[in-house]
């Protein structure tokens, strides 16, 4: 066969082509995979034309798939390229049928090109702007991602994007950051806000230095992210480092880690450049980085091991600044490094002298002598592509006072609100700081406040979500809004509870039996204040008979005490505005009576709780009222927040219990509960899929319960009953089909739960 | 002799950090009752054995628990097979044949429990046992010292004010890193270098204290790990099995306590 080898001349005639590509496609994969390419080919002539680009791609690409020996991936391709066609536009087949032949050496099976296809078939729908885009990033991607993790991390975009289709370009073209993250996720790499407390703890153990790490990748600025920057305890540290994967990155993380580490352990302040010139600053930077590793090393000698890999500079190749520094870069921590070159051992010697000598001029004569000799070997340095070697080693700007020629600053404010944040995160034993939630909710409402500001509350802090359709947790998916309360005369309250004395009281009775604890009559003690009777008789029977008999003959009353801590969470979304039917009374107000009739009771018990609502407008905005905090009495201030609730929005329940949860992680309770009362199942506006927040409400309630603290929910005249047992377990429902008797049950239902 | 037991024979091995030793004895002559602070295995029961040995008294020693009750110090009545009969506690058992009487972690018993040494703490020096009705007055040789950490002790868990004030304190911390390797060196029966591997591996992980550790490794798992050194087991592994794996059950803790372990090797 004289074209064996796949050599069809361009300018064959495209019918005689399509017949000896088909001849050799019958060949390679069977007359049905001719049957779909002719298909595929008549397809996209139907709709774009017989010598259109798409017509012309497809039989390109049956080409290059029989010169790689896949055959049976251009069946495949001749089914889906129409259906892209059709779906997601020219471009985008044209796009598809061009790279997917390039991408067969990484999808080896036929399932894989079929899982791929199918990704993109998939999306094309839903976004078919994104296609091209997607197949033109997906050598990329495929380097790193296994077929079904492609699927996750388009469907993770299009979760992500909503319907910006703008966004979900960014994502799947891999130029915006959340598309760069999901990469990392999906590739298996946890983000770095997840290692930097295991970084920043190996930093601590190493040197007692407590350090805050945060990730440095500027959005459109990748260079500033090539080396860790620090400054004091703050660490900016790269996501990832060109070429560094896996285990690799790990340990050079660790490495530039311990190295920042070594500089605060060991380091003498901050430098003032005076009239050093660049080269100079630079030789201070490099004998400085070595001088603190060298002690570093003298006290921790393994960390020669985590260091020493990353030079890899040889005593040998052209004279240039780039060359001689990294090689003197070594030569000053490598002991079994040789290097004759008479500007490095000069180097050597030199350091010597400033260990044995710690005064920080010593270094700045020594760079002074070596910049010089630099400068006599006619050596140019330049000073704006430098960047220190090797890649462990930090930018060394956290060792100057000022830098001249310093890219510019990572927008400070953003570093603080980050840095809040990693704190918040990184000590789970005081989440967000009760205190100041606290502070903020007995402050009174300032009056004189913009009205927006105190209408939307401020962004606290993100939660996760469960997607149970991908079966991931993600991260940082719903944004906190911390309501300062409205406020309305306390008196209404107390109004509410004097205007349901029946009520009253019933749970004044249910108060008076519940405060005086259950006594406990323990039987068979070792000591009591009164004898077991059949214990007793027991012990004097084995007396009598001659065995040694048992001692436990008391009895003694122990009262049970109750230590309880409640979160009751206010579901006061929009549908609470319902009248109940032939009244003008709504769901809403019943609601607020009830909670005020609990309350009093929990006052008069004595049981710490707090009260808090929520409604959500969509993923970003959870607004969550803190009515009542734990530390306060029910009195006027948290009465007037409570008559000044409004109710409004959506029911998004899991991040509400997320939310609660870490209300009560630190509670000293016993027993945690969190009492949700709500009308209905979770719903939010941007989440079409009703089962997606029951499933997210559904894991936030397993998460509280891992923590140990029990959710309960109270569902008044509840729509869907099946929802709200899928969230909190069947038994953990209680159904009030008559609204109005909330103010009457919930006390029972409380006072049943802490028995 | 009803505390022959009780007597010390051999001198216990104590280096001492500074003038404990005759701070102790000083407050011994006046029979002040003692506390004794510091973190777990730091030496406070090896000091207070050796301080017995050195007084030549008794010692006698009760791990407070929290299910701990009166009668477990003081005493209670049996049954046996012809009826009742008294059994002195730890702590009436040293009242009255004058021995130092150390309760060691004494707030992890109740503290109902506490306030029955209240009277042998003043100048009283009694102990009244109730159920017994007899009021047992202290041989002149009877000394009390408890010991307390007050590291992971949480809010909830502390001394009483009224107990606390009736104590002379003595504060111990670990010793400093030259004296406890020769310490771990000595104890474990290794040479000086690898004792002191294992100090700089402790310091590691008492960084981490408040980061994820309630405390950091004490000179008593040193020296665990130092005889497993002696026995030939390489310093990593006797680390990571008398140290690391003890310390904590947090997969992301371990691996950085076994990482900056790495870096001291």
């Amino acid at each position: 066969m004289p074209l064996a080898s796949g050599q069809d001349p361009a300018g064959t005639p495209p019918r005689a082509r399509i017949e000896a590509l088909a001849a050799r496609l019958r060949a390679a994969a069977g007359p049905d995979a001719e049957t779909a390419w002719r298909a595929g080919l008549s397809a996209l002539a139907e709709r774009a034309g017989p010598s259109s680009l798409p017509a012309a791609s497809l039989i390109d690409a049956a080409q290059a798939c029989l010169e790689a020996g896949r055959g049976e991936a251009v069946a495949l391709l001749s089914e889906h390229a129409p259906v892209l066609l059709e779906r997601a536009g020219r471009r985008a087949a044209v796009a598809t049928l061009t790279e997917i032949p390039r991408l067969l050496p990484r999808l080896p099976t036929r399932d894989d090109v079929a899982r791929v296809l199918g990704t993109l078939v998939r999306l094309a729908p839903r976004g078919p702007a994104a296609v091209e885009p997607l197949v033109r990033t997906s050598h990329l991607l495929l380097a790193r991602l296994d077929p079904d993790a492609l699927d996750a991390f388009v469907e993770t975009g299009l979760a992500l994007a909503g319907a910006d289709a703008r966004r979900l370009v960014a994502f799947v073209g891999l130029s915006s950051r959340e598309g760069r993250a999901a990469l990392e996720a999906e590739a298996g790499e946890r983000p770095l806000a997840e290692r930097a407390p295991g970084l920043s703890r190996f930093v601590a153990a190493l040197f007692g230095v407590h350090l805050l790490v945060r990730p440095a990748s500027v959005e459109g600025d990748p260079r500033a992210a090539r080396r860790t920057r620090f400054d004091g305890r703050l660490v900016l540290l790269p996501e990832s480092f060109r070429g560094y994967r896996g285990a690799a990155a790990a340990g050079l993380e660790r490495a530039a880690l311990a190295h920042v580490g070594a500089h605060l352990a060991f380091g003498s302040g901050r430098l003032d450049p005076g009239t050093l010139k660049p080269v100079q600053i630079a030789i201070v930077s490099l004998m400085e980085d070595a001088r603190v590793e060298r002690l570093a090393m003298a006290a921790l000698p393994g960390l020669a091991r985590l260091w020493l890999p990353f030079h890899t500079a040889r005593a040998e190749g052209a004279q240039t600044a780039e060359n001689l520094l990294a090689r003197l870069s070594r030569a000053l921590v490598d002991p079994n490094f040789r290097d004759d070159a008479p500007w490095v051992m000069r180097g050597r010697a030199l350091l010597e002298e400033a260990l044995a000598d710690p005064h920080p001029g010593t270094l700045r004569r020594a760079a002074g002598v070596l910049g010089n000799d630099l400068g006599q070997m006619r050596v140019r340095f330049d000073a704006k592509g430098y960047v220190p070697q090797p890649v462990y080693r930090d930018d060394n700007s956290g060792l100057w006072l000022f830098e001249p020629d310093a890219p510019p600053p990572v927008d400070a404010p953003e570093i603080a609100a980050q840095a809040v944040r990693i704190e918040a995160t990184e000590s789970p034993a005081t989440p967000p700081d009760r205190d100041r939630r606290e502070r903020g909710a007995d402050a009174p409402p300032a009056p004189a406040r913009p009205r927006d500001a105190a209408e939307e509350g401020r962004p606290v802090l993100r939660l996760p979500e469960w997607d149970y359709r991908a079966g991931r947790l993600r991260p940082d998916w719903v944004s906190v809004l911390d309501e300062r309360p409205r406020t309305a005369p306390a008196h209404l309250v107390d109004r509410w509870i004097e205007a349901r004395p029946a009520t009253l009281l019933r749970t004044e009775a249910l108060v008076r039996q519940a405060r005086v604890g259950r006594p406990k009559r323990l039987r068979r003690q070792a000591e009591g204040e009164r004898l077991d009777l059949d214990a007793a008789i027991g012990a004097v029977l084995d007396q009598r008979l001659g065995l040694a008999p048992d001692p436990r003959v008391f009895e003694t009353v122990r009262i049970a005490e109750r230590d309880v801590a409640l979160v009751l969470l206010l579901d006061i979304s929009e549908s609470t505005k319902d009248t109940i039917g032939g009244t003008t009374t709504s769901v809403f107000s019943v609601l607020r009576d009830a909670t005020a009739v609990l309350s009093s009771v929990l006052h008069a018990l004595g049981d710490p709780f707090a009260v808090h609502a929520f409604a959500s407008d969509g993923r970003e905005k959870l607004h969550y009222t803190r009515v009542k905090g734990f530390d306060e009495p029910f009195a006027a201030a948290a009465k007037s927040r409570l008559a000044g609730l409004r109710p409004g929005f959506s029911t998004r329940m899991g991040a509400a219990l997320r939310m609660a949860t870490r209300a009560l992680a630190d509670c000293r309770a016993h027993r945690r509960l969190i009492l949700l009362v709500t009308d209905g199942e979770p719903s939010d506006v941007d989440c079409p899929d009703p089962r997606h927040l029951v499933e997210d409400a559904r894991k936030a309630v397993q998460e509280a319960a891992a923590l140990g603290v029990d959710a309960f929910c109270v569902a008044v005249a509840p729509r869907d009953d099946a929802a709200l047992a899928t969230v909190f377990g069947r038994a953990n429902v209680a159904h009030l089909p008559r609204v109005e008797a909330l103010p009457d049950r919930l006390p029972q239902v409380y006072c049943r739960l802490v028995r | 002799m009803p505390l022959s037991d009780y007597r010390i024979d051999a001198e216990p091995f104590y280096a001492p950090q500074g003038d404990e030793i005759d701070l102790f004895a000083a407050a011994h002559a006046l029979r002040q009752p003692v506390m004794i602070k510091g973190p777990t295995g730091c030496g406070k029961t090896r000091f207070v054995e050796h301080m017995a040995w050195r007084l030549g008294r008794p010692l006698v020693t009760v791990a407070c628990h929290e299910d701990m009750t009166a009668s477990d110090l003081v005493g209670r009545f049996l049954l046996d097979v012809d009826g009742t009969r008294w059994h002195d506690g730890p702590l009436t058992l040293a009242v009255r044949h004058g021995a130092i009487c150390y309760l060691d972690e004494i707030v992890e018993a109740r503290q109902d429990t506490t306030v029955v040494i209240h009277p042998l703490t003043d100048d009283r020096r009694v102990l009244p046992l109730e159920k017994r009705n007899e009021l047992v007055r202290a041989h002149p040789d009877f000394q009390l010292v408890i010991s307390y950490n007050p590291g992971y002790q949480s809010v909830l868990k502390d001394l009483k004010e009224s107990t606390k004030q009736r104590f002379v304190a003595l504060d111990f911390g670990y010793p400093d890193s030259a004296r406890e390797a020769r310490i771990v060196a000595r104890e474990a029966g290794i040479d000086l270098d690898a004792a002191e591997l294992l100090v700089r591996i402790a310091q590691r992980s008492r960084n981490l204290k408040g980061h994820g550790l309630d405390e950091g490794a004490s000179t008593r798992m040193l020296i665990q790990a130092g005889r497993l050194m002696g026995r030939g087991i390489a310093a990593a592994v006797a680390a990571e099995i008398a140290i690391v794996l003890p310390l904590t059950d947090e997969p992301d803790l371990r691996r950085t306590l076994a990482e900056a372990i790495d870096a001291c090797l």
